[in-house]
Order: C-alpha cells, then structure tokens, then sequence
C-alpha cells in the first residue's frame, strides 16, 4: 500500500500494537529475503531457513499488543531470528554440524566485549547483509530506508552538521536522497 | 568443548539461564559465524522464499497483491482470486492461530493520523494530546504547527518573519492508516478531512502563484477562496483546479475509478490532455480503462457521508461496499459465489461496530460469516 510503503519502521511498529494488518503486512515486505538470507546463511538449508522466518513473522503478529521493543525494529527481528536458529541448533541431530565452530571459536578467538559493542556488531552485519542482496531488492530496501531517514541520521550517515544537513534537506530532499543512495555505498557498507 | 557441553549452554542460553558471560560468548560466536558465512540464496531462491511465507502468514493478501500489477485491472482481479486460493489452502494454520485469540467485536476506526515533517520525522498524532505546538517549520521557523482541541492539525504562518520566495519546498505529509480520518487546516486555511489509508502532501506554506497539493486515497477540501491563486490537487494523471469551493477526491490506488464530487462552485477537472467543468452536484470519473472523463449527476451526500462519521449508499456495488469496510475496519473480505450484481442503498453509523454495519447490508439478500479478521460474503 502505497501510504504503508512511506512509514518508518517505529511508525509500522505502532500501528502493528494497534493491531493493524497492513503495518504488519509492510514490515513483512521489508525484511522477508533479508531475514530468509541471514537465516540461510547461518543454517545453509532454505527449508530450515523458511521455518525460522515463518516462526519470526508468526510470533511478532501473535504478540503484537504485547511487544515492546527497544532499538531498531531491524535488530529485533535479527535478535528474534537468531533465538530461533539457536533452537533449532540446540537439537543433538543438528548441534554436531555446529560443535567445531563453537568450541574454536569460545577457545581460542575469543574476546570479552561490552553489550553495546555486539549491538554494533549486529548493526554492522545487516547492513552488511543489505549489501548482499540481488541489486535490485537491495535498491528497493535502500529506497524504503531512507525514506525513514531524519536529518539528524542522514548527518550522521553522510559525515555533515546537522545544519548542514537541514539547509540541505530544505533546498531539495530529492537531491539528497539521490545522493544518499550513492553515498551510502560508500561511507556505511 | 564436548558436543554436550554445547547442548548444555544452548539449552541454558534458550531458558535465560546463562551467565553473563557465557551469553555474550555465544553472541560473540553467533555474530562472528554470520559474518563469515560465505552462503547466500539468488534472487530466484529469496522471490520463492518469500512466495511460499507470503502464502503461510496472515497477511493483507489481497492488497498486497493489486500492488505488484497495480495499472493491470484484469490481472489484478485473477491474482485476486489466486491470492485468495493460496490463503484458503493456507487456512489450517491461520485457524490454529484464531483459536488462542479471544473472539471479539470488530471496533471502528477514529481519528487517527500520522504527519510527516519537512526533515522525515514522522509524529503519531493520536499519540500526542491537544496541545499547542507541534513543531515549527521554515529556515527563521516562520511556520508553527498547532493542534486544536479537537486534534485538528493547523499550520499558522509568522507575520513578522516575511515569507521568503525560495523557500517553496518545505512540504508535509498527513496520512491515515486503516481506520483513521485526520482533519487538517492548511497554512491558506482550507480545510482538509482525510479518509482512512489516504495521504496528503502539502508545503507549509503557498509561496508560489498555485496553491498545489497531491493526494492518495480520498479527501474533501473546503478551499479558502484566493483568485490570485488556484488551489491544485493532483492524484496520479488528474489535476482538479479551483478558486475556492468544496469537493470530494476519492482516488484510491487499489480502486479503478478516481471520483470527484462537486457540492459548491466549480472546479476544472484535468485528466491526460482532457479538460471538463464540474457543476454542483456533479461527479466526474475517470479510469485507465476508459481513458477520458465522464460526468455525471450523483446523490453528492453519499458520497461525502465518510466526512460526517456515516455510511451511506447511493446504488453502491458490493465491492466497493466492502473496500470501505476494509479501509474503516481493517478486515479482508472473501468472496464465495457469484455476487457481482448485489447493489446497496441507504446506510448507517460508522461509529459501531462491524457485526452492527453487516447487520445493515444483509437487508439486501447477502449473507456474511466472520472468521477473525475476514469476512465471507455469500449470495
């Protein structure tokens, strides 16, 4: 829907509360292949992944009065994706394909970092995942993301002041957004 | 690390009984195998993903679907039928869900509507109570944003800071979401009453020598009279053009037909190189398929009754009946049986709830069973 295709994700996020079918229907359409990929990536079986996005998108409508999110409707739904696989990889059939990474990993490499550090992280990587996705579903992804852009961000993301930022946005958003789907290449992925 | 032990931490990590330590170590892993996993499925893959899910979830099916061949009416109303195909086969699990919920009255919408600011910042209006000052607007803030008592969102221009000439490009967005109306006064003072899942795009103020305002959905404008400056609203190919009268767009994306009824004075309708003059109680259509405007006289309360919190039908088709219905109470409606020409008059309250409005409709040979948040329409 053309209206729904406009709202930030924290816009979305309200109307699902309110029990709105066409926020959830948006937030579907937002990160469906994003969630499917990352899963796959982690399980390596696109059936396997399906049944981990499915139970995502299940769970977020089933909760929908009782959600409450803080951070990003993006890390939730990563964080939300990630339970799941850490489920499914807790089965003994499954969790041997897994016990070589792990047990390396948790010996050898690792590094105690602050939680606030790993949210970073986690930012890093779906930005990160963005960038995998087929040109043209990454294209529409971008477009949709920066229409949720607010100056202060498109500052943030573009290294300029916000007073810069808000001189720009007033003489022509249009420039800037075109801008931003170029730069955004450059400076954040 | 054994594989048990392994088991043991997931198990803990599942029941959020693992130390501190330990959780942030699984992330640490969890973090460091998706960034260097080198698996990633194609386009084909991720479209039939996200096929078969679209198929399983209890989504806004029909919508959604117009929206992939949103000018294609034809292959919009067989995909309708797929969609709605796909959704029934999918059916045992969507009942599984409705089960856990609690039957309950379908209530309807309210003022509720979202406004977005010359920076993007999008504020839920129903979220604020009546006060003041929104937000200002303008390089000097030469613009503040009020709301009423009522809610109503009013934009009221600086006398003392002379509106610059180039600043014309600061717009804002007002839009409703399924089961919201907002009403709005424009920095001109035309009033604006939005229906539900519309938007209006406005600048903050006219500066230039046409008041020009685009919509999606469905609006009456009371347009404060300016000779010097035609007020424009444009929807996808129509521009409407008045001096300062009052009119109802109703120019929907998943509805054929771009409807404009005139209550008083006269406006120009524009559509493709096509000019016509609207009289009172006049209403022009227009549509891909016929590809020119025709006029003609209407009952013009129908068509301006969502305005005044009603319901009314004027030889209304099924359909549309029910569009309305989805627009006002977020419900998907399915079609069992050949019902194409079932036709309504007369009306009710919006205000009630939907059992009270189908209640209303099955005076006219037409039978209806909800299950959740669809309604089965039978003949």
């Amino acid at each position: 829907m053309l209206v729904y295709s406009k709202y930030a994700d924290d816009i979305l996020l309200d109307l699902l509360k309110k029990d709105d079918q066409l926020a959830y229907t948006e937030i579907f359409e937002r990160y469906c292949k994003l969630l499917v990929n990352h899963a796959y990536k982690m399980l390596g079986n696109p059936d396997e992944a399906n049944d981990v996005v499915q139970e995502v998108f299940l769970s977020i409508w089933n909760k929908r009065y009782e959600l409450t999110i803080t951070g990003s409707l993006s890390s939730y739904l990563y964080k939300a994706t990630k339970n799941r696989i850490l489920n499914h990889i807790a089965h003994e059939k499954v969790v041997s394909n897994y016990a070589e990474s792990i047990s390396n990993f948790i010996e050898n490499d690792y590094v105690l970092a602050d939680s606030q550090l790993r949210e970073e992280e986690l930012e890093a990587i779906i930005a990160k995942e963005i960038e995998l996705l087929p040109a043209k579903m990454r294209e529409v992804f971008l477009l949709r993301k920066v229409e949720d852009l607010s100056y202060e961000e498109i500052a943030l993301q573009l290294n300029i002041t916000d007073k810069t930022a808000k001189q720009q946005v007033y003489n022509s958003l249009k420039i800037l957004r075109e801008k931003l789907k170029n730069f955004v290449g450059v400076f954040v992925w | 690390m054994t594989e048990n032990e392994i088991l043991t931490l997931l198990k803990k990590y599942q029941n959020n009984t693992l130390s501190n330590q330990d959780k942030d170590k699984l992330d640490a892993w969890y973090l460091h195998k998706a960034s260097t996993s080198n698996l990633q499925l194609n386009e084909y893959e991720l479209e039939d993903s996200y096929e078969q899910l679209k198929a399983k979830l209890p989504l806004q099916q029909e919508i959604k679907v117009i929206r992939i061949w949103p000018r294609i009416a034809v292959a919009a109303s067989i995909a309708l039928l797929l969609g709605t195909g796909l959704f029934y086969f999918a059916k045992p699990k969507e009942q599984i869900i409705q089960v856990a919920e609690k039957p309950q009255e379908i209530t309807p919408g309210g003022n509720r509507g979202i406004l977005t600011l010359s920076n993007g910042k999008q504020i839920v209006l129903s979220d604020i109570s009546a006060k003041d000052t929104i937000a200002k607007e303008g390089e000097k803030d030469e613009v503040t944003i009020k709301m009423g008592a009522n809610g109503v969102i009013t934009y009221i221009i600086n006398p003392n800071t002379a509106a610059s000439k180039e600043n014309t490009n600061s717009f804002n967005t007002l839009s409703t979401p399924t089961g919201g109306q907002y009403n709005i006064v424009l920095a001109d003072g035309t009033k604006v009453y939005l229906n539900a899942v519309s938007s209006i795009k406005y600048p903050t103020q006219f500066n230039g020598d046409q008041r020009v305002v685009e919509l999606d959905g469905e609006a009456y404008f009371e347009v404060a009279k300016n000779k010097n400056k035609p007020f424009v609203v444009k929807s996808g190919d129509q521009d409407i053009e008045v001096l300062g009268t009052h009119f109802n767009v109703h120019a929907y994306d998943n509805e054929a037909v771009v409807k404009t009824t005139l209550l008083e004075g006269s406006v120009v309708v524009t559509y493709k190189n096509q000019k016509s003059i609207l009289k009172p109680g006049q209403q022009s259509n227009v549509s891909e398929k016929l590809n020119k405007i025709t006029i003609k006289q209407v009952d013009t309360e129908a068509a301006i009754a969502w305005k005044n919190g009603r319901f009314k039908f004027d030889n209304a088709d099924l359909k549309t009946v029910m569009r309305q219905l989805e627009r006002w109470y977020g419900i998907k409606v399915e079609y069992r049986g050949d019902v194409s020409d079932v036709r309504f008059n007369g009306g009710t309250f919006m205000n009630k709830n939907l059992s009270e409005v189908l209640k209303v409709l099955e005076l006219s040979n037409i039978k209806f069973k909800v299950e959740g948040k669809t309604i089965i329409v039978y003949p």
